[in-house]
């Protein structure tokens, strides 16, 4: 197991990391700056009704809802390993895609893997939703670290459901988001992020790449993207446009959500 | 008319130009009287016979006239009920029926142009190979609407609640169709008949 952990970390760029003695897979105790942050920070529980209302159902792994996620999860974390990223922006054309919501369900479907821990990031800095959705209380976040009110540890809160645990660090709301994208702090900030949680996923909730410049501001320090377009909604116009902001930053995988008719790579009607 | 007015008009000139005629010789020869006399006889008999028709031709005249006003005035009653009119049963202008169908047609063809459109013009993608035309299609994952437990609940009760309905419209049709139609047979027959026109 350990020496699986290794190779996994070795293939990822990573250090080798310190672990206590015994191997739960819950025991995720990656770096000490990490673990001491961690220590510090309680952690809040989340509803299991109140994700499911918002449809963050990947917690649960006999929920066949999460399936697809599991899916994606597995998809993403092979194209990152192999090519040593950490960060993965999630984003999508227009608002309302479900970015969040995917964003949160691969959190905790990433969770879920012992070896693996998560921190998701709320970089959308006109609507920050993920507090919302998880239903935790949002009175801190990102712009307090940006504006050098808070620490980053002290803003980053665990939550956990039953044994899936990840850190979210909650946006709050701003009129100056792109500003604060294109800021060297928010640079200063992502490379602190990298540097502090070097043995996690981070996962990036950004805004939406046409609805302004902030995406564009800060794709030069992403590392790879998922880009999220919406059946139904979504135009082919709208990915082709987005794909050509995207070319200097590699697109892990494009998901097409929401998709109501059956298709014959849906993973609900198969083996299972 | 006109030719009884000329005639009065001559015989009435005829007249002046007698008497303009008899006073000069009598003013010529008042004294001898029994000379003048045969002259006068012819004259008077002559005046009388003038005056008789003119007469004669005065009446012709008002006759005529009186024959043309009462022409005049029974002009209008000269017509005749050739057949009694009936009353129209239905209006003939707004064929409602032909209107309504018409409409009908129209509203289809509107609303089928009109979904056509929206399908046309709607760029929307709906499945994940519609993406294959701008990204690789190995980096394409579909992810499925994620249904909360309540919207499932609402569809089952939705689907619950049109089965009900569909069943019970169902069960009054064939309890209207046993209790107030007559029987199948015989409406197919008076249909084949026509009775129903």
């Amino acid at each position: 197991m350990d020496q699986f952990k290794q190779a996994v970390n070795l293939a990822r760029g990573v250090a080798p990391l310190a672990r206590g003695a015994d191997h739960e897979p819950r025991d995720d105790q990656p770096h000490p700056t990490d673990s001491r942050q961690e220590a510090r920070n309680k952690n809040l529980p989340l509803k299991a009704k109140h994700l499911e209302s918002m449809r963050i159902v990947s917690h649960n792994k006999d929920d066949l809802r999460a399936r697809s996620f599991d899916m994606l999860r597995t998809q993403v974390l092979q194209s990152m390993d192999t090519n040593g990223w950490q960060f993965l922006a999630v984003t999508s054309p227009t608002a309302g895609c479900g970015k969040t919501v995917t964003a949160c369900n691969l959190a905790l479907s990433i969770a879920r893997l012992p070896e693996r821990s998560v921190l998701l990031v709320d970089l959308d800095m006109r609507k920050p939703k993920v507090a919302d959705y998880l239903g935790i209380k949002r009175n801190f976040g990102l712009l307090g670290v940006l504006q050098g009110r808070q620490n980053l540890s002290e803003v980053i809160v665990q939550v956990g459901i039953e044994r899936e645990q990840f850190l979210v660090l909650p946006g709050e709301p701003t009129n100056a988001s792109s500003e604060w994208m294109a800021s060297p702090t928010m640079v200063t900030l992502l490379q602190t992020i990298k540097r502090e949680f070097r043995s996690r996923i981070v996962i990036l909730d950004l805004p939406p790449i046409l609805a302004g410049d902030d995406v564009l501001s800060i794709l030069p320090h992403l590392q790879s993207v998922l880009l999220i377009a919406e059946a139904g909604s979504s135009s082919v116009s709208e990915i082709k446009e987005c794909t050509k902001h995207l070319k200097s930053t590699p697109v892990v995988r494009v998901v097409v959500n929401k998709i109501t008719e059956r298709e014959p790579t849906s993973p609900y009607h198969e083996y299972y | 008319m006109l030719v009884l007015y000329f005639q009065i008009q001559s015989l009435k000139r005829q007249i002046e130009a007698m008497e303009k005629v008899v006073p000069k010789p009598a003013a010529a020869s008042s004294a001898p009287e029994s000379v003048q006399s045969p002259d006068l006889d012819a004259l008077e008999t002559q005046q009388k016979s003038i005056q008789a028709n003119l007469e004669v031709v005065t009446q012709k005249l008002a006759a005529a006239r009186l024959g043309e006003t009462l022409e005049r005035d029974q002009q209008s009653e000269k017509l005749e009920v050739i057949d009694q009119p009936t009353q129209p049963q239905e209006p003939n202008k707004p064929n409602r029926p032909r209107i309504a169908g018409i409409a009908a047609v129209l509203a289809v063809m509107l609303g089928g142009g009109i979904a056509l459109a929206a399908e046309l013009l709607d760029r929307a993608i709906r499945r994940s190979s519609d993406l294959y035309s701008v990204v690789d299609s190995e980096l394409v994952i579909s992810i499925p609407y994620i249904y909360t437990q309540s919207e499932l609940r609402h569809r089952k009760n939705k689907l619950w609640l049109g089965l009900t309905i569909v069943v019970v419209l169902l069960v009054v049709g064939a309890a209207v169709a046993y209790w107030f139609l007559p029987p199948l047979d015989l409406i197919i027959a008076k249909a084949r008949v026509g009775l129903f026109r």
